[in-house]
């Protein structure tokens, strides 16, 4: 698929792309930046549900540990251990706690990897390979119903923008 | 039921009870557990799978784990008293010349594993002591000797029995030219043997020598009644008891008995609110002496002139004649009062080798009216007969070339003469010397022919320690060497060829057997005594007469330099067991050293001589010997230990300390173990003694709770104030643990233990804990799973002592459980604390977390490391380990189990018999074998056991109570009987 | 948010983006210097020492050093509780960055963090190595066997211990190395080298900096900067449980936890000092380290050794006022007037007073008051550890089983063998991987960004 590609090598221009973009309601397919602009990301108004999946990582977590005490220490194999009862709870709160902070852990960092499709040893569909150093690429995709009149358009509006480069290029970006 | 013990076939046949065998195991092979499959012979799927999984299971178990190849050679006809997993106890005795004790022998699969008191005996009354405990494992001693030797060559006895009678048959024309030395003697079968032997070879000389002597007590008896003895003395019956330097619950002639005796006296319970009072007077400080309750320090000089003080204030109160004498350095008045109240009912002893001395000592008692009341005048005691004037003739007449064979049985002169050179020159000109000795000693090895005798475990005899009170020692084992009873060897060659365990039987038909009137045949008579492995006799009134005479005290020395005292250690005594890897790593009860030899100085001296303790010093004739500085040691005074510097013992013993029996000195045909005039040189190089304890005092805390007999009858809780308060105080968050069947418990009575160390043998033997080495030691990491900890408090020159053992306290709130990861230990639902090897993983949190410091680590392998060449590194001494406790691997930890084998196999037992557990059946060994009964097991949760009766004691506290660790040990409070609080 | 300001200039903003590359990733694709082959040498040879160390004590037994029935841990946890301070700074750098966005701390976030995850494995060791028998070490684990099945102890602060460690390795080392990813694109764009390209490929997971990955990142490096916050103040915490929750006068106290906690940042921050300022002058990163970010460990160093001045009196205050003999004993008398009084006032010196030179301005910023204080508390700490390890075992409730202690020469090699992994891991660090967010720090460079 063809797609329009503008290279920026300041953030600050890329904003002010992003904004001029938005007004026209033109689609952004994506920007590569070589460092998390708080403000480009602001801007492309997106937002992560990964916290969810932590939030429930550390529900499932706190459970499956007390359960998995109870059933050792209570129900499987009691065994008396310095005078205490077999349910002997505050002592398990460590235990509960550091679990939950460990499942909580792996179980985002796996969320974020299956999210992301992200695993050693993948090869990085690169645009511009200066994009994670210095430059910035702001990536449009060429809808079917996008005129050629339109391309133009917003190939000018980059290129008023500061784009030091402006480029149409065939894609797969899933 | 009386228990029984029998000892053979025949012995076991006569029982009527044969109930052993209904205790045997299903055999391993039997149809009754195979499938109906099976036993058709047809194989099924499920069988396939189980060969298939066995074959895989063995491939990996033989390629996964080392395991060692043993040779075990299956019993081809099954003797019928064996049977394995079963352990059978022998009656027998512990005899070597010095000690006696009665003892029980416990066989597993047909070796000796483990000495126990024999509780029949009247004597030792089931108490043993340190070296009895540890002989089991002389008898699996590698240095023993494997062969009879010629010229320090392996012969054959065809060889040496040919020769020597050869040798006897030439003598024969020579009269007195062939001599026996031999240590005492007490067993009438064996005197009986010699006897015919001396007569078969006319004018042949048997002379008893004894290593450490007592004999000034027979001469005195002998001036003064007429009878050389030694009284059997009677401390159960005296009310106040003096001890001139005789360390009688350590070493003196018969620790254990006298202990037991001691200790009957010393118990205080609700019916018993008397005790007696003790006084020592010494310069080392002994274990009596710690356990005293007033003591005086004199310098070994001074004791006549004590003594002699003491009989004038004596005398002179009861009308007696006095006599005049030095002045005595200390003032004897408090100990005349408390000895004239109690006239009759008290006792002085005296452990000096000085017949001036002994002939004091046997005036006061009389003039007291002791005799009869608590000396046995007509039941003496038979140990300790030698005599040092023979010995020494016989070495002058050695000199002279009379003598043309010399046989040494159960001595070393070489090594343990005080003029061992004399003796060497001496036996140059002996044609023959034939010794006896076990292994390559010090006599042996300048002997021509070395006869090796057997281990008293192997051996047939009889002891009589006592008049009158016989007790029998039967083999427990078949020679483990070509080794031959000695009194074999001697009937041999008188030519009979009767075996000795015949002619003991024979004697004891012809003469012990008519004095009894309870057995009508000699058979069963004589079943029974082995069975019991005793026999007590009437003995005949004596006439007694005591005619005073006069006494003397010499002038206290007034030669510069310190006075020496050689002692007798508790562990290692006479030199004999120093090749005795327990023994020699057993702390001294008041030094706390192991493995060393050392000499014991007082703080004063050491100060005015600017030493140090573990400075290397010089004295005498060139020893060196490090220096123990030693409260309570009499200022001007040193003390060393005999025992040590031997050549011939063996690896674990050659090499170690010096030999102390060149310092003894020969008085009036006397050897005395006393020497004046020592100077001290400082040889600027330090050596590390090997101790146990760095810290002496409690610091100020209520580790030891002890009080005044005058305090207790006031309030038995004296002492033991604060423990109520503390039991208020306690607090947990969860509620107690219950125990609905058994809660185990210990008491311990601390008035009761006099720290002897013979429960930390008895436990290192059962519980198979390894030997660890000086070295090791000396980084405080010694195994012994229960230690006898030693404290001193109040003046340093005279401290007031404590002993206290402490084992793992098995605290039901046990902080050594919780932290453990793995839950390697844990409680069982009998109130133990227990430790599962298997599990652990060794993070020795527990042994951090342990108050009491009972948990002891695996450094190192002990077992097979050619590094720790001890017990557990040879075929043969491996055989000492008991199969029913798990040795322990590298990185683990170990602690006492209150012997968890033995209360599994008394509730089996009672299971078996459907009956309910005794009171007091299960013995841990510790208190097996306590000759001060100062331990009680038993179970808390029977409130008319031995154990809940002490445990409502208000002497009855427990060690650190305030951190609510709930241990299931509790110790008594220990009362001494002194004015002075 | 608390707005934390950088103090003082930043010279990196000036720079551009590529410059920033270039002179952070440097050493990544030139050769390494003089020096550095020389350090790695020492710190071979120091990690060889250790391995023979550690084969001794696997093979012979810990009866090679020199643990005894009464002292039965000794520099093993000594040295295992010193690591896990000095591993703590990292994820205290993270925290600062990602909860409570202190810029400065970017700086130091990923060395910090590379040094986390190394002390951390230097500490695991001791644990492990510590066992009596290490090859079954799987017994901790709470895993289905034959045995009954025979589980753990849930109720031992050393399982509680483990699993911390094992917490903490993890989210440490997964914090350092999803902050490196962008970091591992830009070397992997940026080199010339195909091996270079071919592993920092591998490592960068197909990293390209999209919006989509960008938006993830982000929101899962908060997650987990946001579960290391409590897991930071809880590590040190469970550790000093280990001691806490025993019976051993001295180590039975309930200040114990926040003692550590704080004790740990002193340490870790300690060290942190020490080693930046070695490596800003080695690679010359002076306009990125900047001295007004060293003064604000410098400050933070201060606070920290005001808490830990304060704990040390609370103890001895504690222990006067229970009235309690055997605590009494233990502070007032075996520590600070008995046996351990040497190490006892080396440690106050170093962690209590010396630091307090920081208070003079000359002083917070002269490199090289800053190095020498900075070894000198860590030196403290390990006293600190030492004092709370060996004199509580030695002298306990009953006199007859104290001891006393002294390392073997086995137990010296294992520490310095962990010196060894320690240098030889920072070695391959600043060779391989940025020591400094590339990212990070071009994003704090930009006006745009705040």
């Amino acid at each position: 698929m063809q797609h329009i590609i503008g290279i920026f090598d300041n953030d600050d221009k890329v904003v002010d792309a992003i904004h001029l973009l938005k007004k026209q309601n033109i689609a952004i397919a994506d920007v590569h930046a070589p460092f998390g602009s708080h403000h480009i990301l602001r801007d492309l108004g997106k937002e992560s549900r990964i916290p969810y999946g932590s939030v429930l990582s550390g529900a499932f977590a706190i459970i499956a540990t007390f359960s998995f005490i109870y059933w050792t220490s209570v129900i499987n194999y009691p065994l008396l251990i310095g005078g205490k009862p077999t349910f002997a709870f505050p002592s398990w709160v460590v235990t509960i706690y550091l679990m939950t902070i460990l499942l909580t852990f792996v179980g985002t960092v796996i969320i974020f990897q299956m999210r992301t499709k992200m695993m050693f040893g993948n090869k990085a569909p690169i645009v511009h390979d200066e994009s994670t150093d210095d430059k910035f690429i702001m990536i449009i995709e060429q809808t079917k119903d996008m005129t050629d009149q339109q391309v133009d358009k917003i190939k000018k509006l980059l290129v008023d923008q500061g784009a030091l480069e402006v480029k149409m290029q065939d894609l797969q970006i899933a | 039921m009386e228990k029984k013990y029998w000892q053979s076939i025949n012995a076991y046949k006569a029982q009527p009870n044969q109930s052993l065998f209904e205790k045997q195991p299903l055999k391993e092979f039997t149809v009754d557990g195979l499938d109906e499959s099976e036993v058709k012979g047809k194989s099924s799927r499920r069988d396939f799978l189980k060969s298939l999984g066995f074959s895989v299971g063995a491939v990996a178990l033989v390629s996964s784990c080392q395991m060692p190849v043993r040779k075990a050679i299956p019993f081809l006809n099954q003797p019928e008293e064996i049977i394995p997993g079963v352990a059978n106890y022998y009656a027998s005795t512990f005899y070597d010349g010095h000690d006696y004790c009665s003892i029980l022998v416990k066989n597993r699969e047909g070796r000796p594993i483990k000495i126990e008191g024999n509780e029949l005996s009247k004597l030792s009354k089931g108490g043993t002591n340190a070296r009895a405990q540890a002989s089991v494992l002389n008898l699996y001693d590698d240095a023993r000797l494997k062969n009879p030797m010629k010229d320090g060559q392996n012969t054959d006895w065809e060889t040496v029995d040919r020769e020597i009678v050869a040798k006897l048959n030439a003598l024969k024309g020579r009269e007195g030219s062939i001599a026996i030395v031999t240590g005492t003697v007490i067993s009438p079968s064996t005197t009986s043997l010699i006897k015919e032997f001396v007569a078969a070879h006319p004018g042949t000389e048997w002379v008893m020598y004894d290593a450490n002597a007592y004999e000034a007590i027979r001469k005195a008896h002998k001036a003064q009644t007429g009878e050389g003895i030694i009284p059997f003395y009677q401390f159960d019956k005296a009310e106040t008891i003096v001890s001139f330097g005789a360390d009688f619950l350590g070493t003196w002639l018969m620790p254990v008995t006298f202990t037991k005796q001691f200790n009957t006296n010393r118990k205080l319970d609700k019916d018993k609110q008397n005790m007696s009072k003790l006084f020592v007077v010494e310069s080392n400080l002994s274990l009596t002496g710690s356990n005293a309750d007033e003591r005086y320090t004199i310098k070994p000089s001074e004791e006549a002139a004590v003594l002699l003080d003491l009989y004038n204030k004596l005398a002179a109160r009861s009308g007696q004649a006095t006599y005049n004498g030095p002045a005595s350095p200390i003032d004897t008045s408090e100990i005349a009062d408390e000895l004239f109240n109690a006239r009759g009912k008290s006792l002085v002893v005296c452990g000096t080798n000085k017949l001036e001395n002994q002939l004091i000592v046997n005036a006061i008692n009389y003039i007291l009216g002791n005799y009869e009341n608590t000396l046995n005048t007509r039941q003496p005691i038979m140990l300790s007969q030698g005599s040092d004037e023979a010995m020494l003739s016989l070495v002058q007449k050695m000199n002279t070339g009379q003598i043309g064979m010399l046989m040494c049985w159960n001595v070393n002169p070489v090594y343990d003469h005080p003029q061992a050179e004399q003796f060497i020159e001496g036996l140059k000109k002996v044609d023959a010397v034939v010794s006896f000795a076990d292994r390559m000693d010090e006599t042996a090895s300048q002997s021509t022919y070395v006869c090796p005798d057997n281990n008293y475990l192997e051996s047939w005899d009889d002891a009589e320690a006592v008049r009158g009170y016989y007790s029998i020692m039967q083999p427990a084992i078949r020679n483990i060497f070509n080794t031959r009873q000695a009194q074999d060897s001697l009937l041999k060659w008188l030519g009979s060829e009767q075996e000795f365990s015949a002619y003991m039987e024979q004697y004891w038909e012809t003469k012990i057997f008519p004095y009894q009137s309870a057995f009508a045949g000699f058979r069963p008579f004589w079943t029974q005594a082995k069975h019991d492995g005793l026999f007590d006799m009437e003995v005949e009134s004596t006439n007694f007469a005591f005619t005073p005479i006069e006494l003397k005290a010499e002038k206290p020395s007034d030669a510069a330099g310190f006075e020496l005292v050689v002692y007798e250690k508790v562990a290692i005594g006479t030199g004999k067991y120093t090749n005795n890897p327990w023994l020699m790593e057993l702390p001294d009860p008041v030094t706390t050293a192991t493995w060393d030899n050392y000499l014991t100085i007082s703080i004063a001296d050491a100060e005015s001589q600017g030493l140090l303790q573990e400075d290397v010093v010089s004295f005498g004739n060139g020893l060196e010997l490090p220096l123990l500085i030693q409260p309570g040691q009499a200022k001007g005074t040193l003390g060393i230990a005999m025992g040590f510097g031997r050549s011939g013992a063996g690896p674990v013993a050659n090499g170690i300390g010096a030999n102390a029996f060149g310092l003894m000195q020969i008085n009036k045909g006397l050897k005395v173990a006393n020497q004046a005039g020592i100077t001290l040189e400082n040889t600027g190089k330090k050596y590390q003694l090997a101790l146990t304890q760095s810290q002496h005092t409690m610091e100020g805390r209520n580790v030891v709770k002890e009080t005044t007999l005058a305090a207790f009858l006031q309030d038995p809780a004296s002492g033991n104030e604060d423990q109520k308060y503390k039991e208020k105080v306690a607090a947990t968050l969860y509620p107690e643990a219950k125990f609905d069947g058994f809660h185990w418990g210990l008491a311990v009575d601390l008035n009761s233990c006099t720290g002897c160390g013979n429960c930390v043998i008895s436990c290192q033997a059962e519980n198979n804990v390894s030997v660890v080495g000086k070295d090791e030691v000396r980084r405080h990491r010694i195994m012994h799973w229960m230690r006898i900890d030693r404290y001193y408090s109040e003046d340093a020159d005279n401290p007031k002592v404590y002993h206290q053992p402490v084992m793992c306290q098995h605290c039901d709130n046990a902080p050594c459980e919780n932290v453990c990861p793995v839950a390697a230990t844990n409680h069982s639902s009998e109130g133990l604390n227990q430790m599962a090897y298997n599990r652990c993983i060794g993070t020795k949190y527990c042994m951090n977390n342990c108050p009491y410091r009972v948990r002891r680590f695996n450094w190192f392998a002990y077992i097979n490391n050619p590094k720790f060449n001890f017990n557990k590194n040879s075929d043969l001494g491996k055989m000492v380990l008991n199969p029913d406790v798990t040795v322990r691997e590298r990185g683990v930890v170990e602690k006492c189990s209150f012997c968890v084998q033995r209360i599994q196999d008394k509730k089996l037992n009672a299971k078996q018999e459907n009956r309910k557990l005794e009171d007091l059946e299960i013995k841990t060994a510790c208190m097996q074998s306590c000759p001060g009964d100062a331990l009680v097991f038993g179970n808390m949760n029977d409130p008319e056991s031995k154990v809940s009766l002490l445990m409502k004691s208000k002497r009855r506290y427990r060690l650190v109570e305030e951190l609510h660790t709930l241990p299931s040990v509790s110790y008594l409070t220990k009362v001494r009987n002194t004015s002075k609080a | 948010m608390i707005n934390t300001l950088v103090r003082g200039t930043f010279t990196a903003r000036e720079k551009s983006f590529r410059q920033v590359t270039d002179d952070i990733a440097r050493p990544t694709y030139s050769n390494a210097a003089k020096w550095w082959y020389v350090a790695m040498g020492i710190a071979t040879l120091m990690l060889l020492f250790g391995l023979w160390a550690i084969y001794t004590s696997i093979a012979v037994g810990l009866g090679t050093w020199g643990l005894n029935n009464s002292v039965a841990w000794g520099w093993d946890i000594i040295n295992f509780v010193w690591w896990i301070g000095i591993g703590h700074a990292g994820t205290a750098f993270t925290i600062f960055l990602i909860v409570f966005r202190a810029k400065w701390a970017a700086i130091f976030n990923r060395t910090a963090e590379a040094m986390t995850v190394l002390a951390v494995a230097c500490a695991g060791l001791f644990p492990a190595l510590h066992l009596g028998r290490i090859w079954l070490i799987f017994f901790i684990l709470p895993y289905p066997n034959t045995r009954g099945p025979l589980w753990v102890n849930f109720n031992s602060p050393l399982f509680w211990d483990v699993l911390a460690i094992t917490t903490y390795l993890t989210l440490s080392l997964t914090l350092w190395y999803f902050g490196m990813l962008p970091d591992l694109a830009t070397l992997r764009d940026r080199s010339k080298s195909k091996i270079a390209k071919a592993v920092y490929g591998f490592f960068s997971m197909g990293w390209v900096g999209s919006v989509k990955n960008w938006i993830r990142y982000e929101a899962m490096i908060k997650v987990l900067g946001g579960l290391a916050a409590p897991l930071v103040i809880s590590v040190h915490s469970i550790v000093a449980l280990d001691f806490a929750i025993s019976v051993i006068p001295g180590w039975h106290t309930t200040i114990l936890p926040p003692y550590f906690f704080v004790g740990a940042i002193f340490s870790g921050f300690a060290m942190v000092m020490t080693l930046t300022i070695f490596i800003r002058k080695l690679y010359n990163l002076q306009d990125y380290i900047t001295i007004p970010h060293l003064e604000s460990i410098a400050r933070v160093l201060i606070f920290g050794s005001l808490v830990i001045g304060l704990a040390y009196l609370t103890e001895m205050f504690v222990a006067w006022y229970s009235g309690w003999e055997f605590e009494m004993f233990t502070f007032l008398k075996n520590r600070a007037t008995g046996e351990y009084r040497t190490a006892f006032w080396i440690m106050v010196f170093c962690n209590a007073l010396v630091p307090q030179l920081f208070w003079f301005r000359k002083i917070r910023t002269s490199i090289a008051w800053m190095l020498i204080i900075s070894i000198i508390i860590n030196i403290g700490m390990w006293y600190e550890r030492f004092i709370i390890v060996v004199s509580s075992l030695s002298h306990t409730f009953l006199p007859a089983t104290w001891t006393s202690y002294s390392p073997t020469i086995v137990d010296i090699g294992i520490y310095v063998g962990t010196f060894g992994i320690f240098f030889t891991g920072i070695l391959l660090f600043l060779k391989y991987i940025p020591s400094i967010a590339i990212n990070e720090t071009k994003a704090f460079s930009k006006k745009s960004s705040h």
